[in-house]
């Protein structure tokens, strides 16, 4: 076949979107090629990055956080970005949020969906939550000599363990003699240089396999978490990390929160209580938590409507479906108590109503529950 | 066609051909076009010199229309070359087309809006138009086809015979150096296609060579003053209309009693199928290129007495069966 | 002076190229538009974008809906008119708005092809190239229109059934009225970026047929269809690039502190669209055979 001159036309014509979509790869492709790789950085110890983090000095950032959980639930209703979000929707999926820190006494975290947010503004003694969908309201008013909310009970439900920062804190403290300290291949994230902190465990009652902490080099901030499962899967069952970030300190305005007109408002005072309690449902005792290191296991007494918070709640009628859908999950064990298993946290709901939560092996809990 | 014009010559458009021998209005070389593996339009040499209303015929199919849209830009042409008015096409394009007007393959436009806005359309589309004139551009062309009554109803509520005119308005929105009309007179009636054909003597009277395409030959033998005939891709004759005829199988018949002696004339001029024909009292034979005054000097000589001698020449339309492969025999 | 060069050459014909008049492409383009906004269905469905903010005001005002329900900033609409842009704007992005912008950029050159009209464009002439530019600009001038129908339609109705106040932002904050209408022209412009992008892809669809009623739908279809995709879970790693998902990021204008380089991303995002798309409509028209 020779080309005629109208199929050679027609072939350079055809060069321009090839060429358009070839430009537009290679903008995409360039920033990300050299986000990634490797950064050689001064050799460390585990021990010394350890330490560094534990004693940073960065006491304000601002950044996007994203935060993905793969604990195996059943995508559940309410994944909608467009719905309301509630904490408890962090437990399936990636989710995004803006994290604001200036000192202990003041933090924002915005969790963002589409055309929907919702915000923790904690500055001072005041915590407020805010729900755009819903326009709801919460004010809690901590003790005035503890502002920074120390001391008080580590709250499985507060939002703030999702962000890196909270999540390497929790998992710094489990950290025991026996768990091994190493190090992996330096990383970037959020455009920082970074080193891997990785921890194993080596407890067997533990589900957790192994985490992995990229240490910001210089500054020595958290910027991602990972957790493995004991299964060693090749995703992390859970990840948080920050996809950008700031060290500069946040305007104050950002800390600033005024009720909106419409917005329904409850306010609980804590400013004279003993715990603090930010998810607090009315009547709820405080949860304890028993056992420490990687084995710890928290146990609590949900008040009426509680299950329903296990799962995402997507307004009004979400109780029922997710209360319907934790019943599914849920397996009954041989002594009556049920049992909601995931990739890593395990929930054991005994028959007198008390609920042993930890990210530990169903044998762990069942102990737990015994002992009690 | 190897004589140059002085570059300088101005030469005003639309002379007769030959004034400015270098270049046509339209010219084609070896024009190639296949659709898949069906060869359109195959080695097309069009040659339609200035001036000319030139009659392109050929049956459906033929690659007439093919051929005009290449002319136009709207196809591609596989190979060959395409000059209008001395320009590259489709390279000058651009410069080219203000100077030609086309009605293609019927009229086309939009049946929501009228004949006046159809128009007006197409006349802000042309960007060498000037905007100040446009009306009366508008106003020209609706007069020139009759539809000025009509101007302002929607183009839907137009008879085909209208819809034609409007189509010929829209060739006629500019002086046109060119006009290529494809089946300008499909859907008119008698009275209308009368008018198309006074329409295109009074444009070629004002120089603006025509090309037009039909496959009513005789319309076109009324107008043309060359032709071009199409089939099955290819172009198989074309020239000034009188040579394309001439070429044609013309028909001798002498009437006379003495028609033994005039079959021997014939024969030795050595004209073809001579046959006598008693009843009738006439010998018929084929002319070839035996000149007619020739015959009837050698005649005359031969002491054979005429009672008439009449040559017939086929027109166009045998002509054209006869080119286009459909059996026909001139002499029964 | 006689030349003896050869033919072509020498018989450079004595005419000189009419040249292009100042304000040919305007023209051509108010031409463009006189008869895309002419005819009655572009205008109906118009129309229809213009009920879709006036049916929410009117409903909300004759039932105030609690928080949660409905779309989103619904329970808002009666506190603040401004609230009706939004939620306007929210409830004709997925289907009222690409319906609109498949009807005008299917139509915009398979009508013409369907019509016959495209030939006799073409050889007026109207370059390709020409044309294809100004059909953008016509359906991308529309696109604009569609949005700017809808969010002051419903800025006007708003005002008038609830007044417009400080806006309360999706963060809690609150700011003035002046920052609020701010806010919105910028979420108008998001939306007409963002759908300039399914534009882009009509026009490029209807360069491919002639049957205009095909290549609407064909482009609704690919709304709807990257809808769909967006939808899938198992196709979230690449969400993020289809061309409907972040048409709702407009949002992003109404919190607090707005991430300008998200929306800048995402506007890039609706811009590659339109570049890729215009360019595979540019060589398709370039290398088309108007046989129509």
């Amino acid at each position: 076949m020779t080309r005629t001159r109208r199929s050679l036309r027609r072939g350079i014509a055809w060069t321009a979107p090839l060429a358009t979509a070839a430009v537009i790869g290679v903008a995409v492709a360039v920033p990300m090629a050299a986000s990634a790789g490797t950064p050689g950085l001064a050799g460390t110890t585990p021990e010394a990055l350890l330490a560094a983090l534990r004693t940073t000095d960065v006491t304000h950032l601002s950044g996007q956080v994203e935060e993905t959980a793969r604990l195996g639930l059943p995508s559940l209703p309410g994944q909608d970005d467009t719905a309301s979000l509630n904490w408890q929707t962090l437990v399936t999926g990636t989710h995004t949020g803006n994290l604001a820190v200036d000192g202990p006494q003041r933090q924002r975290l915005a969790l963002l969906g589409t055309l929907a947010e919702s915000d923790v503004v904690h500055n001072g003694s005041d915590v407020w939550t805010y729900a755009s969908s819903t326009r709801e309201v919460t004010h809690v008013v901590l003790p005035a000599d503890r502002p920074d909310g120390a001391g008080t009970t580590p709250d499985p439900g507060d939002p703030m363990n999702a962000t890196p920062l909270g999540a390497a804190q929790h998992l710094l403290a489990a950290i025991t003699p026996t768990t091994g300290v190493s190090m992996a291949e330096n990383t970037r994230v959020a455009g920082q240089d970074a080193y891997a902190l990785v921890l194993t465990p080596e407890d067997a009652g533990s589900t957790i396999g192994r985490v992995v902490i990229a240490v910001d080099a210089t500054r020595h901030v958290p910027l991602r978490v990972q957790v493995f499962g004991a299964g060693a899967p090749a995703d992390p069952v859970f990840e948080t990390g920050f996809t950008s970030i700031s060290y500069d300190r946040p305007s104050a305005a950002t800390f600033d929160f005024s009720v909106p007109a419409g917005a329904t408002v409850t306010t609980r005072d804590r400013s004279t209580g003993a715990a603090k309690q930010p998810n607090g449902h009315t009547g709820t005792p405080a949860p304890t938590v028993l056992g420490s290191g990687w084995t710890s296991v928290v146990e609590f007494t949900p008040g009426p409507g509680a299950l329903a918070a296990l799962g995402p709640a997507t307004g009004a009628q979400s109780g029922r479906s997710s209360t319907e859908l934790l019943d599914r999950l849920l397996t009954v064990q041989p002594n009556g108590d049920r049992l909601l298993a995931t990739a890593l946290v395990n929930v054991l709901l005994t028959s007198d109503g008390r609920v042993f939560a930890g990210a530990v092996q169903p044998s762990v809990l069942q102990q737990a529950s015994a002992t009690r | 066609m190897t004589s140059a014009a002085p570059a300088t010559a101005a030469v005003p458009l639309g002379s007769p051909a030959g004034a400015a021998p270098g270049w046509s209005a339209v010219r084609t070389t070896g024009l190639t076009r296949r659709f898949g593996t069906h060869v359109a339009v195959d080695g097309v040499a069009l040659e339609v010199p200035r001036g000319a209303v030139y009659g392109f015929l050929g049956p459906n199919g033929s690659g007439k229309t093919t051929t005009i849209r290449m002319l136009l830009g709207l196809i591609a042409a596989d190979d060959g070359e395409i000059e209008l008015l001395g320009r590259p096409m489709p390279e000058r394009l651009a410069d080219v087309l203000p100077r030609v007007g086309a009605l293609i393959e019927g009229p086309a436009f939009h049946p929501h809006l009228s004949g006046a806005s159809n128009l007006r359309r197409l006349d802000v589309s042309d960007a060498t138009a000037d905007p100040a004139t446009s009306r009366a551009r508008i106003g020209q062309a609706l007069t020139r086809v009759g539809l000025t009554a009509a101007a302002g109803k929607r183009y839907r509520s137009y008879s085909l015979g209208m819809k034609q005119r409007l189509g010929l308005a829209a060739a006629l929105l500019q002086p046109r150096d060119l006009l290529v009309l494809d089946e300008p007179t499909n859907g008119l009636d008698p009275q209308g296609t009368r008018e198309v054909r006074h329409l295109i003597r009074d444009l070629a009277a004002d120089g603006t060579t025509v090309l037009v395409s039909s496959h009513l030959l005789a319309e076109v033998e009324q107008v043309a003053t060359h032709v071009g005939i199409m089939s099955a891709g290819r172009l198989l004759r074309q020239g000034p209309l009188t040579e394309v005829l001439a070429d044609g199988v013309a028909v001798l018949r002498v009437t006379t009693p003495d028609l033994d002696a005039a079959g021997d004339v014939l024969g030795r001029l050595g004209l073809a199928s001579v046959r006598t024909d008693a009843e009738q009292s006439c010998v018929q034979a084929r002319l070839g290129n035996v000149l007619t005054e020739d015959v009837a000097a050698e005649l005359h000589t031969a002491g054979v007495r005429l009672r008439g001698l009449t040559v017939e020449r086929p027109d166009l339309e045998t002509l054209f069966v006869s080119l286009t492969g459909e059996g026909f025999d001139v002499v029964e | 002076m006689s030349s003896s060069e050869p033919v072509a050459a020498a018989a450079a014909p004595p005419w000189r190229t009419a040249p292009h008049l100042p304000g040919a492409f305007r023209r051509l383009y108010a031409g463009e538009m006189r008869l895309v906004l002419g005819r009655r269905r572009n205008q109906a469905l118009l129309g229809v974008l213009a009920v879709v903010p006036l049916v929410i005001g009117v409903a909300v005002r004759l039932s105030t809906p609690r928080n949660g329900d409905g779309p989103q900033f619904l329970s808002q609409i009666a506190g603040n008119g401004l609230f009706l842009v939004f939620t306007a704007l929210t409830v004709a992005l997925p289907f009222f708005l690409p319906l609109v912008v498949g009807v005008v950029a299917g139509d915009s050159i398979a009508g013409e092809a369907g019509t016959g009209t495209l030939r006799y464009l073409l050889a007026v002439p109207v370059t390709r190239g020409r044309l294809l530019a100004v059909k953008a600009l016509g359906v991308a001038s529309c696109t604009a229109l569609a949005v700017l129908v809808v969010a002051l339609v419903g800025l006007l109705a708003g005002a008038v059934l609830f007044g417009l106040h400080d806006v309360t932002l999706l963060s809690g904050d609150t700011v003035s009225l002046a920052d609020g209408l701010l806010r919105t022209v910028g979420v108008v412009v998001f939306v007409v970026v963002a759908l300039f992008g399914l534009a882009a892809g009509g026009l490029f669809v209807s360069t491919l047929t002639e049957n205009a009623i095909a290549a609407m739908a064909t482009t609704i279809g690919i709304a709807v269809f990257s809808a769909l995709l967006d939808a899938v879970p198992e196709l979230r790693p690449i969400a993020g690039a289809l061309l409907t998902h972040h048409w709702l990021g407009f949002g992003e204008l109404l919190r607090t502190a707005p991430d300008g380089g998200a929306l800048l991303r995402w506007s890039l995002l609706h811009l590659a669209y339109v570049a890729v798309f215009l360019s595979l409509a540019w060589a398709r028209l370039q290398t088309k055979d108007v046989t129509s």
